[in-house]
């Protein structure tokens, strides 16, 4: 969400009646100008205990307080000022225009009286809990926050507004393990060999239009009548799930064929199955693939075959699918022929599964790969103490070992409330869904989920999308130089960067093997980097990249964005043996600073402590992603000047982090909006 | 040579096979993909593993489809359903690479995994003589499970191999007598439109010999799509 001051904002019809929204008319008599005024400016969010005390966001989970904040060092202006602070239902451009009166639905407005002391001074709970997050079948229920300076009941100059735009202000969503409203059909039928389908959709179809559909392919040893919960769930939403018979056995291409050939035949039979209740009602522009396993490279592979011309269908082709969740899969294809490109992609993975085990002795079990080769927007959703049977519903056990393990319903939890904001986002581009990845797991996640499962969060922008980055650490491999070409210093141990391959076999660190925990590499295809480092106690230690000055001005930009991970069985992640944390200092060319500490958001996790592949205790290194909004930076008049940032530096140690251990970075960026 | 001394070396021998074994199961487990060259596991005998035949009916097809179940995809048009009586064991299904199941130079295609049942319906693609017998003669065909891998990266290659080794293992076809019953029990020819109604045939036969995974078989037989 952009943070930016917009002084009044003038609205004209166009003569052709084209701003009709805005105008609530036609323009066949002419032009009618209507006037929306206010300052557009971030304020829901929720106040923080450390520097900067307060972050903007865009979801709130139902029955969580919500906050508003005003910084004073950024609106000077106000400082002495009283207001009504209203929060309403949002309302689009248009809205606002023709009805700017403004009905609290909190219980009346609160006054508030700008202190220059903080921003902590100016921070407001304007709802305990109690708005609705209701939005049918839809995630998420607006509402803008208005604070009325001039007190006259209405929008208007002068007053200070989150929202006024497509996206509102603030939503506040429902829990999104919990099923939908509508109810649900499942039938199962045949179309023949490997064209059994068990379906699901919402029993008011005839009514409901064009639904997108979601393609679920099993994994081997499983039966398509096994993610009923998928099914269900997603249906209750407004969506059409078929699960099919998939021909795992033989190996994951020919599961990749049944993938294309079961989507072909609902589309093409819609007119005859359950009577033709679904027909008409396919849309076949918007397909998701979903896969569990062998199924779970094979929909990448389907994907694959559809971008290189290796299956050609009547009814859709590689644009129409625009999400794929792949679900503990397999990498027993080569690199050149499995990989999801720059489609919408999502990996989901437990670190007990004792099958698609991840162990870097496994010549076909790297998982994490998938997510590296992805260059869409894409998600690691990975959970300790989930084995390989628990992204199913077969009644089956676990197929998990490890400590700490998760039951079922947890698994589903998480399963479950990831994928829905996962499909509202790519099938029908839901705005608050993007909280659930743009922030740290312990910042936000799913609301029914349990706290003790303990979850890591990696999530990157599509390439495409043009961020600057720093350092993804592909290339000018020496660590003095960044990939952007900027300098890098650092007092830090042990500093390597390299290929994310765990090389012998075995989690047991060894300093010859200084990605030990990375089972990010599974073919000379995959050529994923990233940088490795360690520190200890006492002291505080640093590692600083240089921003080229061509790149200084971040004043326009919105957020930092990195993701790390502890160094699994290495000595310093052993002795520190719990969660990790940093703190990330700007420092502009007048030497200011402005440092912001990650535990304010998150954790960086330790490895799951699952023993086995060498001595000790510790999977695979898991990638959480901290996305740091950098005009936080500035709070409370840090005197940082975001228009020429000479460095960003990582410190540790000490009351600057975690006293010691060991950590990977990698896609240092900053992020354009 | 003192007995001593032959004990010695016997145990050295033995020694030696056992880490050569080890390093070629551990050089299959590093293993990769196609079309790299893998290692090959010392097999099992048929005896230990697929240790009885159940069940043999010849078949035909009026339309064939792609034999899927090895690279160099064939075809199927005619030939053997099959009922075997195997270790369960090794039929359990994983992700990872699992023992393929082989009858002389072809992949056996399973309609059903095996575990925890340990019988497989299996079919063995064979064309057809001018009387209607497979040309495979199945008491000439050893039946065997070979190395753990998938079978889709098993070309002819690869299959010369796997039963080169099976026999000097002492694979060897199932007894005349056991085929006899088998093959009484199959009875004659029988045809099909299609693989549609191979497999729903074939389905029935894991309900029959293969109970404990009817849940697999009646998903095979969810009702036709009218």
């Amino acid at each position: 969400m952009r943070s930016f001051a917009a002084i009044g904002l003038l609205l004209l019809a166009a003569e052709s009646g084209a701003q009709t929204a805005q105008t609530g008319g036609t323009s066949s008599q002419g032009v009618t100008p209507r006037v929306v005024e206010g300052t557009r400016v971030e304020l829901a969010g929720q106040s923080l205990l450390r520097y900067p005390h307060f972050q903007v966001v865009r979801a709130f989970h139902e029955g969580s307080p919500v906050e508003m904040a005003i910084d004073p060092s950024i609106h000077p202006g106000l400082v002495g000022l009283t207001g009504d602070v209203y929060v309403v239902v949002a309302r689009t451009l248009g809205e606002w225009a023709a009805n700017p009166g403004l009905i609290d639905v909190t219980g009346g407005p609160q006054t508030l009286t700008i202190s220059g002391a903080s921003i902590q001074a100016n921070t407001l709970v304007i709802d305990t809990g109690t708005l609705s997050g209701d939005a049918g079948t839809d995630l998420g229920v607006g509402y803008d926050v208005v604070v009325d300076f001039d007190l006259d009941g209405t929008l208007g100059q002068g007053d200070l507004i989150d929202g006024l735009d497509a996206e509102a202000g603030f939503y506040v969503v429902r829990d999104t393990t919990q099923m939908g409203p509508l109810a649900v059909k499942e039938i199962t039928y045949s179309g023949g060999s490997f064209l059994g389908q068990n379906t699901f959709y919402p029993t008011n179809i005839a009514s409901l239009g064009q639904l997108p559909l979601i393609v679920v392919s099993h994994g081997n040893g499983h039966q398509y009548t096994w993610y009923d919960h998928i099914g269900r769930h997603l249906a209750s939403y407004g969506y059409i799930v078929m699960s099919h018979q998939n021909n795992t056995v033989p190996g994951s291409d020919a599961a990749s064929i049944t993938t294309l050939t079961n989507t072909d035949y609902i589309l093409n039979n819609q007119g005859t199955i359950d009577g033709g209740a679904l027909a008409g009602h396919i849309d076949a522009d918007r397909i998701v693939f979903v896969g569990h396993s062998r199924g779970g490279e094979g929909v990448i592979r389907a994907y694959a075959r559809l971008l290189l011309d290796q299956y050609v269908s009547p009814n859709f082709d590689e644009d129409d699918v625009v999400f794929i969740s792949s679900m503990a899969p397999v990498t027993h294809i080569s690199s050149s022929l499995s990989f999801p490109d720059d489609v919408n992609f999502q990996l989901l993975y437990g670190a007990a599964d004792a099958d698609v085990s991840g162990s870097p002795s496994s010549g076909s079990s790297k998982p994490l790969a998938f997510y590296e080769r992805a260059f869409g927007n894409k998600h690691c959703s990975y959970a300790q103490g989930v084995g390989h049977a628990w992204w199913h519903n077969g009644a089956t056990g676990c197929t998990c070992t490890g400590p700490d393990l998760v039951a079922k319903a947890d698994a589903h939890d998480y399963e479950l409330g990831l994928l829905l904001p996962l499909v509202k986002l790519y099938v029908d581009g839901n705005v608050p869904a993007l909280d659930f990845f743009e922030r740290m797991d312990e910042d936000f996640r799913p609301l029914g989920l349990v706290g003790s499962v303990i979850t890591s969060n990696d999530y990157r922008q599509a390439e495409a999308l043009g961020s600057f980055v720093i350092d993804d650490f592909q290339t000018q491999t020496s660590t003095p130089v960044s990939s952007s070409g900027g300098a890098v210093v650092f007092d830090v141990l042990n500093v390597v960067e390299g290929l994310m391959r765990d090389q012998d076999g075995s989690f047991l660190f060894s300093a010859g093997v200084p990605m030990n925990g990375m089972t990010r590499y599974d073919d000379s295809g995959d050529s994923g980097r990233a940088v490795v480092f360690d520190w200890t106690s006492p002291g505080t230690w640093f590692y600083e990249q240089g921003i080229i000055p061509a790149e200084r001005d971040l004043s326009d930009d919105a957020f930092l964005s990195f993701r790390a991970c502890q160094g699994t069985r290495h000595p310093e992640t052993d002795a520190l043996d719990a969660p990790l944390a940093l703190t990330v200092t700007l420092r502009d060319t007048s030497g200011v600073e402005s440092s912001i500490l990650t535990a304010n958001y998150g954790a960086i996790e330790r490895p799951y402590k699952r023993a086995g592949s060498g001595a000790g205790v510790g999977w695979a290194n898991e990638f959480s992603t901290v996305r740091l909004r950098l005009t936080d930076f500035l709070t409370n008049g840090s005197g940082l000047d975001l228009s020429s940032i000479e460095a960003l530096r990582f410190e540790l140690g000490g009351t600057l982090g975690s006293a010691r251990g060991r950590l990977a970075l990698d896609d240092i960026e900053i992020i354009r909006e | 040579m003192k007995n001593v001394t032959r004990i010695a070396l016997a145990l050295l021998f033995a020694a030696a096979l056992v880490a050569s074994v080890r390093a070629v199961q551990s050089a299959v487990q590093l293993g990769g993909k196609e079309p790299r060259r893998r290692a090959v596991e010392v097999t099992p005998t048929a005896r230990e593993d697929v240790s009885a035949l159940l069940y043999a009916r010849p078949f035909l097809l009026d339309r064939g489809y792609d034999h899927v179940w090895r690279r160099d995809v064939g075809w199927v048009q005619s030939g053997w359903v099959l009922v075997l009586e195997v270790d369960p064991e090794l039929a359990r299904p994983t992700q990872e690479f699992h023992p393929v199941l082989y009858a002389g130079d072809e992949v056996l295609e399973r309609i059903n995994h095996g575990f925890p049942s340990g019988r497989i319906v299996a079919v063995l693609p064979s064309a057809l003589d001018i009387d209607g017998a497979p040309t495979v003669d199945l008491a000439a065909t050893p039946i065997w499970f070979g190395t753990p891998r998938l079978p889709e990266q098993v070309d002819a290659r690869i299959v010369a191999e796997e039963l080169a080794l099976a026999r000097q293992r002492g694979a060897e076809p199932f007894p005349a007598d056991m085929i006899a019953a088998a093959a009484n029990r199959g009875g004659a020819v029988i045809a099909f439109p299609s693989r549609d109604e191979l497999h729903r045939f074939a389905a029935e036969l894991v309900l029959a010999y293969a109970p404990q995974e009817d849940e697999h078989a009646r998903n095979m037989l969810a009702p036709p799509v009218r």
